[in-house]
């Protein structure tokens, strides 16, 4: 059984291709701004990795920011579902699952099956998202990837950032660069205003062991560090945490063809 | 007898000069670096007319504004709400609230009819429904701050701006802008957001009927034209909105003088 899983998110695409329970291939490309297009581009990526064509694929899930519009996907599905199935996939103890994109953050509990218990979200403010990080980048000037890391370089806690608004926190950034302040200082207290955000929608909904980080979040080692140390739990993260709702659409899509064959058996059998 | 008010504001600060109980003198400049700098050179404009210099004060000035703790020249400072009550109720006695519209901060103030301030709701946290969302989506349109208004209401198009962030809106804004919708379209979609955000915050204050806008928004025709139709009143707006909360810091400068 081969099923499809693409996740159409605000600022990356990404598809992957699950075989029973193998990831044969995936692919992640930025997401312009037609869905459709990025979609596309990203399933044609992965299916060219795996060598296999678009008909091969018992059933198409997609999720996502861009779900809705994927005209080869047979269902979409919510990305808290998905995050949920694809974390379990990779930490079947994982309990509480923080997935945080570039236009969203969301806080999700599980049981020991993936299922999502409980679950808060922010898509409204992007003080709370990515998106904060990408804009402090481009302010400073240090390319994304190193930002966490230059984060950790800082002299103690760095120097804060009071305003909530990303919009006013650039203002404040600008006055700190003026004044000559060190990019480390900056960056870490801007990783530790996205952390503080990120917590208070954790404690929305508590938080248990195992911690499951995912999304493109997952790699800045900045705001990881700073919230392994105030929840006092390890992170467990995979090896590429933005392929995570991806994954989960497969596996939803796998659990949707399983649930069908064994219906259709039982219908088999009555008759 | 003169006296000033600074109003040290995020965008623009702003000077106003009274002698004898009238409006003798104003400047209006932005506020860039440093505070205390433009908080000087304002109130130096200010005086000009008058050809008086700080020192003839006597420090009969009242600072106000997110950066009023950075004006010298003032001896004390005054609650930003009260400043803009009180300007508002000099300017139309009566008056039953205040819209303060300004760079990074929002407030409304419903008052009674001797002026007194009855209620108030202020946004500072947030850039959405402030002056800078439209500083922003003006530079990634390439649409001149005073030219935005007037150019959104030659629209009647519905185009939705969705996110209530800033930072949301401009990936929204750019999207638009790729897929060549007009910019009045464009441009009429977010002058509603940002009204939607003050609209929602006078409600909850209650403000209706008799209201004065003051603030730098309150120049801009299309905010004024959407809060009119979504609070179904009409709005007073004065002819130099932007320096009505330094005239109520003058004023107040004036009143505690003479409480000596």
């Amino acid at each position: 059984m081969i099923t499809l899983g693409v996740d159409i998110g605000s600022l990356t695409g990404k598809a992957l291709i699950l075989k029973d329970n193998e990831i044969l291939a995936w692919d992640m490309t930025l997401t312009g701004p037609d869905s459709v297009e990025t979609g596309t581009a990203v399933t044609n990526g992965a299916l060219a990795k795996a060598g296999l064509e678009l008909e091969d694929m018992d059933l198409v899930v997609s999720t996502g920011y861009g779900r809705i519009v994927i005209p080869f996907a047979h269902k979409n599905v919510s990305e808290i579902t998905c995050h949920a199935k694809g974390a379990n996939w990779f930490f079947p103890s994982a309990r509480t699952i923080l997935d945080m994109g570039g236009q969203d953050c969301k806080a999700i509990r599980c049981d020991a099956a993936g299922k999502v218990t409980d679950f808060a979200m922010n898509d409204k403010c992007a003080a709370g998202a990515g998106r904060s990080m990408g804009i402090m980048a481009e302010l400073v000037g240090v390319p994304l990837a190193d930002l966490g890391g230059l984060s950790l370089q800082a002299q103690g806690a760095g120097v804060p950032i009071s305003s909530v608004c990303v919009v006013f926190a650039r203002s404040e950034v600008l006055a700190y660069l003026r004044g000559g302040v060190s990019k480390g200082d900056i960056l870490a207290g801007a990783c530790e205003a996205l952390a503080s955000r990120v917590r208070g929608l954790l404690k929305r909904v508590g938080t248990a062991p195992d911690f499951v980080i995912s999304g493109g979040i997952a790699k800045n080692v900045g705001v990881v560090r700073r919230l392994e140390e105030s929840l006092g739990m390890k992170a467990s993260i995979c090896f590429e945490p933005q392929i995570v709702g991806a994954l989960g659409a497969a596996i939803f899509g796998r659990e949707l063809l399983a649930k069908r064959a064994a219906a259709a058996a039982g219908k088999g059998a009555a008759r | 007898m003169i006296h000033a008010g600074i109003d040290v504001g995020s965008l623009w600060t702003k000077a106003v000069v009274l002698k004898d109980g009238a409006v003798a003198g104003w400047s209006v400049r932005p506020t860039g670096d440093s505070a205390r700098e433009a908080a000087d050179e304002a109130l130096r404009d200010a005086l000009a007319p008058l050809a008086a210099t700080p020192g003839d004060l006597g420090g009969a000035v009242v600072a106000t504004g997110a950066g009023k703790r950075a004006a010298q020249a003032a001896r004390e400072t005054a609650a930003e709400i009260m400043c803009a009550a009180r300007g508002a109720a000099f300017l139309r006695p009566g008056a039953r609230g205040v819209l303060d519209m300004g760079g990074e901060s929002t407030r409304v103030v419903r008052l009674d009819e001797k002026g007194e301030i009855l209620d108030y709701a202020l946004n500072d946290k947030c850039a959405a429904g402030t002056g800078v969302f439209l500083d922003a989506m003006g530079a990634v349109m390439g649409v001149p701050v005073d030219r935005m208004g007037p150019l959104s209401l030659e629209s009647d198009a519905d185009v939705n701006i969705t996110s209530m962030c800033v930072a949301f809106a401009e990936s929204e804004v750019v999207s638009q802008v790729h897929r060549q919708t007009p910019k009045k379209d464009i441009l009429r979609g977010l002058h509603k957001s940002i009204a939607t955000r003050i609209a929602g915050m006078a409600s909850r204050v209650g403000l209706t009927e008799g209201c004065v806008a003051v603030g730098g928004l309150a120049l801009n025709s299309g905010i004024v034209w959407w809060l009119e139709e979504m609070l179904r009143a009409r709005l007073v707006v004065p002819e130099n909105p932007q320096i009505v909360p330094a005239l109520g810091a003058a004023l107040i400068a004036a009143g505690r003088g003479e409480r000596g």
